[in-house]
């Protein structure tokens, strides 16, 4: 990279910790420091609750995504603006009159102590370690492209982050996320300029989209009844919108953005901005992967994305094998070009073939010489268009975009881990009255606690195919589960706690044993959780025969 | 601090000028659908 863009990165992870910290002065109370003294407008609201979904993996693995399958991976936000409906008509009032800093905290309001342990500490296991995916997934393509080590990216990541979340609270975080938003986008938007002003000089708009839809990458609609199928209009419309109300329901990270805002209904207006514009945005991510496709169409596309595999495969033993490997890649990329400014479907499809047939071979020889099984290229894609086709300047835009995206949701998450650890266990069992500087104390050592544990994970965790789909997948063990308690807990006024309780357990039982005994798609696994937890809960609490009590909690 | 569930939600949220920016948001989703798959009819 070019002076210029380690400046323009540099100076943005600064100047990001820098404002984060600043934002410290209405902190040094734990509602200003957990809530933001509930003050935040809809807008900046709206903002931080897309930084905190929106992670670095979205614009590393969704684009690399597009680019090899194109558009499909769409179906899986279709759930998600009746998700923000259904929300905002139920459990955003519910969170904002219960006055509590936590989901978790209602759910003992609800039922019992026990189930509200159980369900915060289901999120902070599955954060925790979502978390160190969402800091590792991005660290380890960012390592191989700025030549760092992975241990080395994992902290430029994880401190910045640890920094300004623990001295500044949500206050920092939110307002960081406007501002990382803005970034994001605004880099998102200079790609696709760039893309399309490099695709413009050798074919018109219309042959480009030709060529993309002639491989398939236009179809987004799958409407398929099959549940072993992952991305169908089905999956998403009814699997994602059971994923989407659990994630933006029921997780803390996500609950605490909206529970900042100055009122119910700016609250709403935070959750129906990600509802109108999460599937633009995501086309926008979508596009710019199938973008980057046709532009490869008319220059010459690198054999592997990973530039370090790609060195070390040419100058290993594997060297002339590999050589030959790549004279075929060559001649494939050559014919394709040709058939592709020659509009000739039939040899395009041939030659883009042969292309795909030859990179799987070398990702083999990769798989191969690493010991690496799981190896993926995808993940190179975009970042490796950017360091080497992108202008000065861009280049350090679009990888402080990338670090924004990374440091938005890692920060999210670790204010939820922090403040579920803080007022859902310390708090709630141990030391129950003490003075808001001994809990915001508290509060930065474990931020300080869950970014190391984080950052851990993060250099012990593996490159495991696509990365959007390991972090939701993992989410899908647990989060169908935790939906359908909330959902027992707000719409039922006849399930117990007893009822709640066990439902959960037999809930996860249940995800786990589909998980791994059949081809159900995961998207489907959140359905499934939730409707058992439902029918296992009401059936427990009918058969029961106790009464459901509302409970009161003692004022902490 | 409440203790029990608040009914009202669902209905007053119905009534109020959000009922608007609901059924928006459910109309802006269907036309992004539609065009998608006239997008994936016009270049298959």
């Amino acid at each position: 990279m070019h002076a210029l863009d380690w400046f323009i990165l540099v100076a943005y992870i600064v100047w990001v910790v820098v404002d984060g910290v600043s934002r410290s002065k209405s902190t040094h109370e734990v509602e200003g420091y957990f809530l933001a003294n509930r003050s935040l407008p809809w807008w900046a609201v709206g903002l931080s609750v897309m930084a905190t979904q929106l992670s670095a993996i979205t614009l590393v693995g969704t684009t690399g995504q597009a680019y090899a399958t194109g558009l499909r991976f769409i179906q899986f936000y279709f759930g998600l603006p009746l998700a923000m409906i259904l929300l905002s008509l139920t459990v955003v009032p519910f969170f904002h009159r219960a006055r509590v800093y936590t989901a978790y905290e209602y759910l003992e309001r609800r039922f019992d102590a026990r189930t509200r342990a159980l369900a915060a500490l289901l999120f902070l296991l599955g954060r925790a370690f979502s978390l160190g995916v969402v800091i590792s997934a991005p660290a380890v393509v960012m390592s191989a492209i700025l030549g760092w080590t992975v241990p080395t990216t994992v902290f430029v990541i994880g401190l910045p982050t640890v920094v300004y979340t623990s001295v500044g609270g949500v206050q920092a975080v939110a307002w960081t996320d406007v501002k990382q938003m803005f970034v994001i986008v605004g880099g998102m938007l200079a790609a696709v300029a760039v893309l399309l002003f490099g695709i413009l000089e050798d074919v018109g708009f219309g042959q480009a989209l030709s060529l993309a839809g002639a491989t398939g990458r236009l179809s987004a609609l799958d409407f398929r009844l099959d549940l072993r199928e992952t991305y169908t209009f089905w999956s998403g419309m009814i699997g994602g919108l059971f994923l989407m109300l659990s994630y933006f329901g029921c997780d803390q990270s996500q609950v605490q953005r909206y529970l900042t805002a100055k009122s119910i209904d700016q609250a709403r207006h935070s959750l129906l901005m990600s509802g109108y514009v999460k599937i633009p945005l995501q086309l926008l991510v979508l596009g710019t992967g199938v973008l980057v496709f046709v532009f490869y169409v008319f220059q010459p596309p690198p054999m592997l994305f990973n530039q370090v595999h790609d060195g070390r495969i040419a100058a290993g033993p594997r060297a002339t094998e590999y050589a030959a490997l790549q004279g075929e890649f060559d001649a494939a990329v050559a014919d394709r070009r040709q058939a592709g400014a020659a509009s000739d479907e039939a040899a395009f499809l041939a030659s883009d073939a042969r292309m795909s047939d030859i990179r799987a071979r070398a990702v083999d020889i990769v798989k191969d010489a690493t010991g690496d099984a799981q190896f993926t290229d995808v993940n190179y894609v975009f970042p490796t268009f950017i360091t080497t086709r992108m202008p000065i300047g861009l280049v350090g835009l679009m990888i402080a975009a990338i670090f924004a995206a990374a440091m938005s949701t890692a920060a999210g998450e670790l204010s939820a881990l922090s403040t579920a650890t803080v007022i859902d266990f310390y708090r709630r069992h141990f030391v129950k009255k003490a003075a808001d500087s001994h809990y915001l104390n508290v509060s930065k050592l474990a931020t300080l606690f869950w970014g190391l544990f984080a950052c851990i994970v993060a250099m012990y965790a593996s490159n495991q195919g696509s990365l959007i789909e390991v972090v939701n997948r993992y989410g899908s063990f647990f989060y169908g589960s935790l939906l359908g308690v909330f959902i027992l807990a707000i719409l039922s006024k006849r399930a117990t706690a007893v009822g709640a309780f066990w439902g959960l357990i037999a809930g996860m039982a249940v995800v786990l044993v589909v998980a791994f005994t059949t081809a159900i798609a995961f998207l489907w696994h959140n359905l499934i959780g939730a409707a058992v937890v439902v029918i296992v809960g009401m059936g427990i609490s009918v058969a029961s025969g106790s009464q459901p009590q509302a409970r009161n909690l003692p004022n902490p | 601090m409440p203790s029990e569930h608040d009914p009202t939600a669902k209905t007053s949220a119905l009534e109020s000028p959000l009922a608007g920016l609901y059924v928006g948001t459910l109309v802006v989703e269907a036309v992004i659908i539609v065009l998608l798959w006239l997008l994936g009819r016009m270049y298959p």
